[in-house]
């Protein structure tokens, strides 16, 4: 405490101490010349005498000083300061410092605020990790967090009894769309119990939050209510005062009541959302069909907060003990349940929020690509350790002259780390700029127009620490090297030589080997990358390449949601006819269309290996998906109700189930195949063509679907862009009945959307790749070049001598080659250990693709030879004269 | 460095013997170099160079306190005295020192047979 205080006096009265210290030393002397002349010298002999005493004075200053701690901290500010004056100095080396710095951190710490938003970050409500959800093994195994789904009566009955949970909700979220006239807003809704907010503590920022008094069938004492996101309410309400105003949802006049603080981003990561509805008011947006009535939709996910004293343990103990009764069912009819409902509930964490499948999609994509972002910054990392070097090379004298007049060893190597710390502190700052922008856009790259992808990406401490954490190793690469270098130094040798004379041999200077290590690494690691990138962009290649088995180019898909319609369940598939007859008959249209589902609607679906799925189709379902038929027939009007039921399948159908004959005529399950199609790709690319069936929607009563009030109709357009069909489409579907709702989606945006991962990755591979590849050569020309000046007048005494350019040349390759040859060695054993642990990403391309080897290796060495050839040459072009006239 | 490896003065007995010599009167800087040099009979030349750091050391930790004042020959310096706490902790150094040394030297004079 003494010393601190001392310290810090030290510090504040420096300029006094500073000449109380001359003083001392100063009467130190003359007291010692007083004594020496009175014991008989000269006055000249006395002050020599006293002088050698006491030293060199500069040196017993600095002994002084050193005592304290304080003078530590003087230093390290005098060598910040002494640093900036050297960047300053040298403008060139700064930048590229500096921005090869900021270009490795920036990526870092943008593909790591990312990895944080999407499975780190906690929800921005009060204690989060209270927080978990209700699920069950094999919901957590398929990657489902939530669970996969209570039905209503589920839900009420365990929401009357209480648990000891501080709070449970549940929330449905749907897309609908904001009606004011016939402008029609879509907008994505959350469909919550009157528990949502107080249980989350979420509060508004305006108005009131809703509670379990308004969440009543139908609406509470106020009717419908609802409350908006701060999103929402800038957009559409230019954040005026709204609390009061009428909002029309799917035609449904609601209240607001308040508007949630802008941090609320919903407990679904990866989503923003626009409302927050009573679930009991669901029935009014969706009429007959409201999940509420409807046993089979099992679709609520529940959320609980556990209470202050409670374990996770014993609340998922409660809770399956009371499992039968939750669900309403004896324990023998629980073994009839689904798997997910049989098995006893198990509570999951969900102090991140829910983004089931946005993080099964992209953990694995982020994880790889934060170690891509972390070699690239080695990689920056070692060329700049590189340059740094060669630039301690050109201050040796310098460093030289200190050291011989008594600076200390580990003050020069203070200096120089201290040098690369204000280096990579700049660098890290410009690469918090560059993360902020680059996290942003690397989202954008996740979203498609249809499904965007709303991703808060906070500067939290988690970013920073993770920055700093960095920065620090960056400190240590860059900063070691040439503090060992500069603590190695023996000054007497720099100084005597200017220059190293030749050794015979056109060999790189023995220091020189260490950063000729780097550029060998530099290159291992950047063939690394390319391999990677290679990989993935083959992969990409062969999914968009690979047929989908139907052309997408002019389709638009309306999905169309007729439960509020006005069409009693025995009339709605007549109905659903009228709608494709009424769509049809829209100007360029040239074929319309419905169907149960459409290709690569749902990516996300895990394909089932033992299920044949069945398509219900209406006719000339095939001729607007240019579908041929290949033998048989095509389904018709006359294939109705009453008819033969029949069904139509595909060719990977018969290949599994009628290998060597004939499927016509043959009876499946009651229908009788008229027709066999070209296979499609249906679930997503990567599952490829599978069996299915294709049912006529007049006969899909008996096909187990009873009562389906959504349908998809597919339009083929021609003359025009089929997105440019929506707005008639519109007027005609309103037309037959105003309450239909309808979404529309061009289907090659299922087929763009169901790439979007691995488009990611590869574009964002690729720019890693592309800025491995270029730091590599960067490091090769650096090599080549310094070798070439250093050999400056070697050069001209051996083309004096009458050496050819091209021997010149290869003279001053030689040895690059080897440290090039090196790094490829490595790079190549290195990447066929990485990839294989990227194999479940690929697709139709082996971990160790011979494409992508060799067009990696082709790439590096085509970047490397011109990195090296051009130093090579000037060192061919070096006039003889002039090199020796140098010397 | 160099001189105390010079003068063979064994790591840590500087402070000491400047809190020793300071025990005897005030003195400054340069007296007590040649103090030092006097009642060693010339084995221990203290650079100034050691000296002033450790006075720096003794005062930052209240052992020494300083003072200017006139020399007999009418000289400014800067006088060290003995502060309470370093009277106590030389008190406390010599007698370690006294045992420390009366160990090493049975060591050294042990014969074969006493070990």
């Amino acid at each position: 405490m003494r010393r601190l205080l001392h310290g810090l006096r030290t510090l504040l009265r420096r300029r006094t101490l500073e000449e109380a210290l001359d003083e001392e030393l100063r009467s130190f002397v003359d007291t010692a010349v007083e004594r020496h002349m009175a014991s008989g010298m000269t006055r000249h002999d006395a002050l020599r005498a006293a002088r050698m005493s006491l030293g060199s004075v500069a040196a017993t200053k600095d002994a002084v000083r050193d005592v304290g701690w304080e003078s530590r901290v003087e230093s390290i500010v005098q060598d910040v300061f002494h640093a900036f004056r050297g960047l300053r100095r040298s403008p060139g080396f700064a930048t590229v410092a500096i921005v090869t710095l900021a270009l490795g951190i920036g990526i870092n710490a943008a593909v790591f605020s990312i990895v944080n938003g999407l499975l780190l970050r906690r929800l921005p409500v009060p204690e989060p990790d209270r927080l978990a959800t209700i699920s069950s093994a094999t919901a957590l195994n398929m990657g489902f967090h939530g669970g996969l789904g209570w039905n209503f009566a589920m839900w009420e009955r365990f929401r009357q009894h209480d648990a000891g949970f501080a709070g449970a909700f549940t929330r449905v979220t749907r897309q609908l769309f904001v009606t004011d006239g016939i402008d029609r807003e879509p907008v994505q809704a959350l469909f919550a119990s009157g528990e949502f907010f107080s249980t989350l503590g979420v509060r508004a920022q305006l108005g009131r939050t809703f509670t379990t008094t308004d969440d009543a069938p139908g609406g509470g004492p106020d009717g419908p209510v609802a409350v908006i996101s701060d999103g929402l309410w800038r957009r559409r309400f230019g954040a005026a005062n709204v609390v009061g105003m009428p909002i029309h949802v799917e035609g449904v006049a609601y209240t607001i009541v308040g508007v949630t603080p802008p941090a609320f981003l919903g407990i679904d990561v990866g989503q923003s959302f626009d409302l927050v509805l009573p679930l009991g008011t669901e029935p009014l947006v969706s009429g007959p069909r409201s999940l509420l009535d409807t046993p089979q939709a099992l679709m609520l996910q529940v959320m609980v907060r556990l209470g202050p004293t409670q374990s996770h343990e014993a609340a998922t103990a409660e809770l399956r003990e009371r499992q039968t009764e939750i669900l309403g069912v004896s324990p023998e009819q629980l073994s009839r349940m689904p798997v997910w409902l049989r098995e006893p509930i198990t509570l999951s964490p969900a102090g991140t929020g829910l983004a089931d499948i946005l993080r099964r999609e992209y953990s694995r994509s982020l994880l790889a690509l934060l170690a891509g972002v972390g070699l690239v910054l080695l990689i920056a990392c070692v060329n700049l350790t590189n340059l740094v070097l060669a630039r301690i090379r050109s201050r040796e004298r310098e460093l030289s002259v200190r050291l011989a007049i008594g600076a200390s060893r580990w003050r020069l190597a203070q200096q120089l780390l201290i040098e690369s710390c204000v280096v990579a502190l700049i660098g890290a700052c410009a690469g918090l700029g560059i993360a902020l922008w680059a996290g942003g856009a690397i989202v954008r790259q996740l979203s498609t127009q249809s499904v965007p992808i709303v991703l808060d990406l906070p500067f939290d401490w988690r970013v920073l620490a993770f920055t700093s954490g960095v920065t620090v190793v960056t400190i240590l690469i860059v900063g070691t090297a040439p503090a060992w270098r500069a603590s190695r130094l023996v000054p007497i040798e720099s100084l005597r030589h200017e220059r190293p004379r030749g050794s015979g041999r056109f060999a790189l200077p023995r220091w020189r080997s260490a950063s000729a290590g780097l550029v060998s690494a530099e290159v291992a690691l950047s063939l690394v990358l390319l391999v990677s990138a290679g990989l993935f962009v083959r992969t990409l290649g062969r999914l968009a390449d690979s047929p989908l088995g139907f052309d997408s180019e002019q389709v638009l898909v309306a999905t169309v949601e007729t439960s509020r319609a006005n069409v009693s369940p025995a009339e709605r598939i007549a109905f659903f006819h009228r709608l494709v007859e009424e769509v049809s008959a829209v100007p360029g249209v040239e074929q319309a269309s419905a169907s149960s589902d459409t290709p690569l609607e749902n990516p996300g679906l895990p394909a089932l290996d033992d299920v044949v799925a069945m398509t219900i189709v209406a006719p000339g379902w095939f001729r607007t998906y240019g579908i041929p038929i290949r033998s048989g027939r095509d389904i018709t009007s006359a294939d109705s109700a009453t008819a033969q039921q029949v069904v139509i399948v595909n060719d990977a159908y018969v290949r599994r189930f009628y290998p060597n004959e004939s499927p016509l005529g043959r009876e499946i399950r009651g229908r009788v195949v008229v027709g066999v199609t070209a296979d499609t790709v249906f679930g997503s690319i990567r599952s490829g063509m599978r069996p299915r069936m294709y049912v006529p929607l007049a006969q899909s009563a008996s096909a187990g679907s009873p009562d389906r009030t959504r349908i998809s109709l597919s339009l083929r357009a021609t003359g025009v862009a089929p997105g440019q069909l929506a707005p008639n489409v519109a007027a005609a579907l309103v037309a037959v009945d105003p309450n239909v709702q309808f979404t529309f989606r061009p289907s090659s945006d299922y087929v763009n959307a169901s790439l979007v991962r691995e488009r990611f990755v590869a574009r964002l591979s690729t720019v890693l790749a592309t800025l491995a590849l270029v730091l590599a050569a960067l490091g090769v020309f650096g090599i080549v070049s310094f070798v070439v000046n250093q050999r400056r007048s070697e050069i001209g005494v051996r083309m004096a001598l009458g050496a050819r350019r091209a021997d010149v040349i290869r003279l001053a390759l030689t040895r690059t080659m080897t440290v090039i040859a090196i790094g490829f060695t490595l790079g190549l054993v290195g990447a066929a250990l990485v990839t294989r642990y990227a194999t479940s990403m690929l697709f139709e391309v082996t971990a160790l693709d011979p494409v992508s080897f060799i067009a990696a290796v082709f790439l590096l060495v085509l970047a490397a030879g011109v990195a090296a050839f051009v130093p090579a040459r000037r060192a061919a072009r070096i006039d003889p004269a002039s090199a020796l006239r140098c010397e | 460095m160099a001189t105390e490896k010079q003068s063979g003065l064994v790591q840590g007995t500087l402070d000491m013997l400047i809190l020793k010599t300071l025990a005897l009167e005030p003195m400054h800087g340069y007296g007590i170099g040649v103090r030092l040099d006097q009642i060693s009979k010339g084995v221990f030349q203290v650079n100034a160079g050691s000296l002033f750091p450790a006075f720096r050391r003794l005062e930052r930790d209240g052992l020494i306190k300083a003072e200017w004042r006139a020399t007999e020959n009418n000289r400014r310096a800067k006088y060290y005295a003995l502060t309470p706490q370093g009277r106590a902790r030389l008190a406390r150094a010599a007698k370690d020192w006294e045992t420390q040394t009366a160990a090493i030297s049975r060591i050294m004079r042990a014969s074969l047979g006493e070990i």
